[in-house]
């Protein structure tokens, strides 16, 4: 592999990096029987780690840092984060 | 065809840049460089100048929104001074990483606190290790000279860089003096439209900015400093070219003063460079042997030739506008970093003067060379940066 100038790559390569791993102590976990599926969380995840799959909402934690924003966004309080042991 | 006119150093400045027709022009008023992207606005809305001129709410936003301009493949301009230099530093270093062709002014404006609005180097000098290639005006003209080779420098495919050129606030930006315009087709045949070899596109998605970790991350660091390193011989040949074309010659990263068999040698940069050339004049007059060279490119930093300017002194003495708190100058660092391991070299003194626009007069530089003078003459060397004119009568007590 070479190094670019300005190190300017194709574009969606943060895909390659999965940040999950920096997750420490917490991870949120939807109930979703209580979900709404208003995309409240998905509109506020910073890291783009919520998203839909067969109609349901899911976080994919191989990118979730545990912010715990969608927790604190979720105005159905479908959202809660759990102690998570790795 | 050059066209004479008296003018403010702002204007003249102005006038460069609308020669080099930037795409985007973004602007936050400060003093004293306000006066700049007045003229380019007033320009702008009377029709004169096609760019599009993005006011904006902070520093901070004014670079990024050059950096994004830079990132879409256009080309760019922006100025300003003191803590607004220091609000764009983030953005500085991120566009020199993403290496983005940007042009700006720094004028040159003390830091606080205490506040000041008076000319020191402080500013410009906080931001030497971005990446951002230097450029120091000694007059208005030659501040107009250094904006068109600053826009062919940054945008050369072996640089790719943003350039800011500095000009001591007040000093030139406020200043009037003559200033010989080129005539369009002159500007146009030295510097043609940047064509980016990669840019910002919806149909071809790039990522600016990417994620790196230590496998790559040394090496994108060590690859700005290479295409700095590089730069040296590059801004050497564009201003040859410059000179062909208008008939303005430069010398390269520095030019020398009289600096034949001359036993102690300043160095310095800006405006205070005239004062010192005519403080040269009267003492070699005199018979004291001392010459002079000033740094027009201060990043990156030409020791090179300050070494070979320099060879055969005793003394090259240093006056730097700016501070490295609990260390020295920053460009008496630099030379002595540079100086240390010659054998046989000149020794090298660092004088911090003209901080928030005390004055650096002929006295002043008089008063220098004869420190300079004596220390060689009694083997002295300097252990730390002499502050030039310090009235230790008004310090609190207990400093040393």
């Amino acid at each position: 592999m070479k190094i670019t100038i300005g190190a300017v790559v194709e574009g969606g390569t943060s895909v390659n990096y999965h940040t999950g791993g920096w997750r420490e102590g917490k991870m949120p976990v939807i109930d979703l029987g209580t979900c709404t599926q208003c995309g409240i969380c998905e509109l506020h995840c910073p890291d783009s780690a919520v998203r839909v799959e067969g109609g349901q909402y899911v976080i994919d934690l191989e990118y979730c840092k545990g912010c715990g924003i969608c927790e604190y966004e979720c105005p159905a309080k479908a959202i809660q984060m759990v102690d998570e042991e790795k | 065809m050059e066209d004479v006119k008296v003018m403010e150093g702002s204007e003249a400045i102005a006038s460069a840049v609308k020669a080099c027709r930037p795409h985007v022009i973004s602007a936050y008023p400060i003093s004293p460089q306000t006066h700049i992207v007045e003229s380019l606005a007033k320009m702008v809305a009377d029709g004169d100048l096609k760019s599009e001129m993005i006011l904006v709410e902070s520093e901070f936003s004014a670079a990024s929104v050059v950096t994004g301009a830079s990132a879409a493949g256009g080309r760019a301009y922006t100025a300003s001074s003191s803590q607004g230099l220091l609000l764009m530093t983030e953005v500085i270093y991120n566009a020199a990483g993403m290496r983005l062709p940007f042009v700006m002014t720094g004028v040159n404006r003390s830091i606080s606190a205490p506040i000041s609005i008076q000319v020191d180097q402080q500013d410009s000098v906080s931001l030497r290790d971005s990446g951002i290639i230097q450029l120091y005006a000694e007059s208005s003209g030659e501040a107009y000279d250094l904006h068109l080779m600053a826009f062919r420098i940054a945008e050369d495919p072996e640089i790719l860089l943003p350039v800011m050129v500095c000009v001591d606030g007040w000093i030139l930006t406020h200043n009037y003096e003559p200033v010989s315009l080129l005539d369009p087709g002159t500007v146009d045949r030295f510097l043609p439209p940047f064509e980016p070899q990669q840019f910002l596109d919806v149909n071809r998605p790039l990522t600016y900015g990417s994620y790196a970790e230590d496998d790559v991350l040394m090496e994108m660091k060590y690859s700005i400093h290479d295409a700095m390193i590089r730069a040296k011989a590059r801004i050497k040949e564009i201003m040859d070219e410059y000179g062909e074309v208008t008939g303005r010659q430069y010398t390269g990263l520095i030019e020398s003063y009289r600096t034949e068999g001359a036993e102690v040698i300043l160095v310095g940069m800006g405006s205070m460079m005239g004062t010192a050339k005519a403080a040269v004049d009267e003492m070699r007059k005199r018979g004291v042997s001392v010459g002079l060279v000033k740094v027009l490119c201060y990043r990156p930093f030409p020791y090179e030739d300050i070494i070979a300017a320099t060879r055969g002194a005793k003394a090259v003495s240093v006056m730097d506008m700016n501070f490295s708190m609990g260390s020295e100058g920053a460009m008496g660092l630099d030379l002595k970093a540079k100086f240390c391991n010659l054998r046989d070299g000149p020794i090298v003194l660092d004088f911090v003067t003209g901080l928030a626009g005390r004055e650096v007069s002929k006295q002043t530089i008089w008063q220098i060379v004869e420190k300079s003078r004596q220390m060689t003459a009694e083997g002295q060397s300097q252990w730390e940066s002499d502050w030039v004119d310090l009235n230790r009568q008004i310090l609190p007590g207990g400093s040393v």
